[in-house]
């Protein structure tokens, strides 16, 4: 894979991209998974979740990019290889935060399943499961075209 | 473990114990998640750990149907290492210590 690209309709993203928007910049301060350090020595718990959190800004700052202006204007996205493994992370951060902030009320095994009624949502929940969704066809799409 | 003994008014002398909490052999465990693709959690294995496909699928499938999935067994400074890079993909993992080595 050397340039991967996404034609996405801009009209049915935009209120996807405002969905996510705030919780990327959560993500900047609080981390997508509750993982912490094995050590319990609190400095080096510190240094974990720090390093971790930096790590993870890299990543929303590539799913930023990939969903600027000239992506509004034009409704190309492109990954290069050398930042899929960020994307591909930020895309899982997002999903994650997308789980704990619009997808609370369903339990894992209905997440999992998909077994979800879409009639059922609130209008939160439908905007929140489509980001949900578009955020894991692009890591689909990309994990596809690095395994070629 | 540290331990001081004694000596007057020479300076105490430090022993150290060559079997610390830390020593020994850990497991790195990934815990299953609802949110992360199969097929991301296998390309992480194959990626972070140098795992063949069958094997990352063998582990993935395991987390998926048990919740859990020991990935990988050795000292603990690697150990480490693994689940660092398993949290910076955003995986819930955690270390135990193998009590079986």
């Amino acid at each position: 894979m050397n340039r991967l690209e996404f034609r996405l309709d801009t009209k049915s993203v935009l209120p996807l991209l405002e969905h996510v928007k705030p919780l990327m910049e959560q993500l900047a301060i609080d981390l997508a998974t509750p993982n912490v350090s094995p050590d319990n020595d609190e400095l080096m718990s510190d240094f974990w979740s720090k390093d971790l959190l930096t790590s993870q800004r890299k990543d929303i700052a590539a799913i930023a990019e990939l969903f600027d202006d000239e992506f509004l204007d034009t409704g190309s996205a492109t990954v290069d290889e050398e930042d899929a493994d960020l994307v591909l992370r930020g895309c899982a951060a997002v999903r994650l935060k997308i789980r704990e902030r619009s997808l609370e009320a369903f339990s894992d095994e209905a997440l999992e399943s998909g077994e979800l009624d879409i009639e059922d949502f609130n209008r939160d929940q439908r905007i929140g499961y489509a980001a949900y969704a578009l955020f894991a066809s692009m890591q689909e799409l990309i994990i596809s075209q690095l395994e070629l | 473990m540290v331990s001081f003994i004694g000596g007057g008014s020479s300076a105490p002398e430090t022993v150290l114990d060559e079997t610390t909490e830390l020593s020994g052999f850990w497991s790195v465990i990934v815990l299953n998640d609802p949110v992360n693709l199969m097929s991301y959690v296998s390309m992480i294995f194959k990626r972070v750990l140098g795992m063949s496909t069958s094997k990352a699928e063998k582990h993935m499938r395991e987390v998926h149907e048990l919740g859990r999935s020991v990935v990988w067994i050795g000292e603990r400074e690697k150990a480490e290492t693994y689940l660092y890079q398993l949290h910076e993909w955003h995986l819930n993992a955690i270390l135990e210590k193998n009590e079986s080595t």
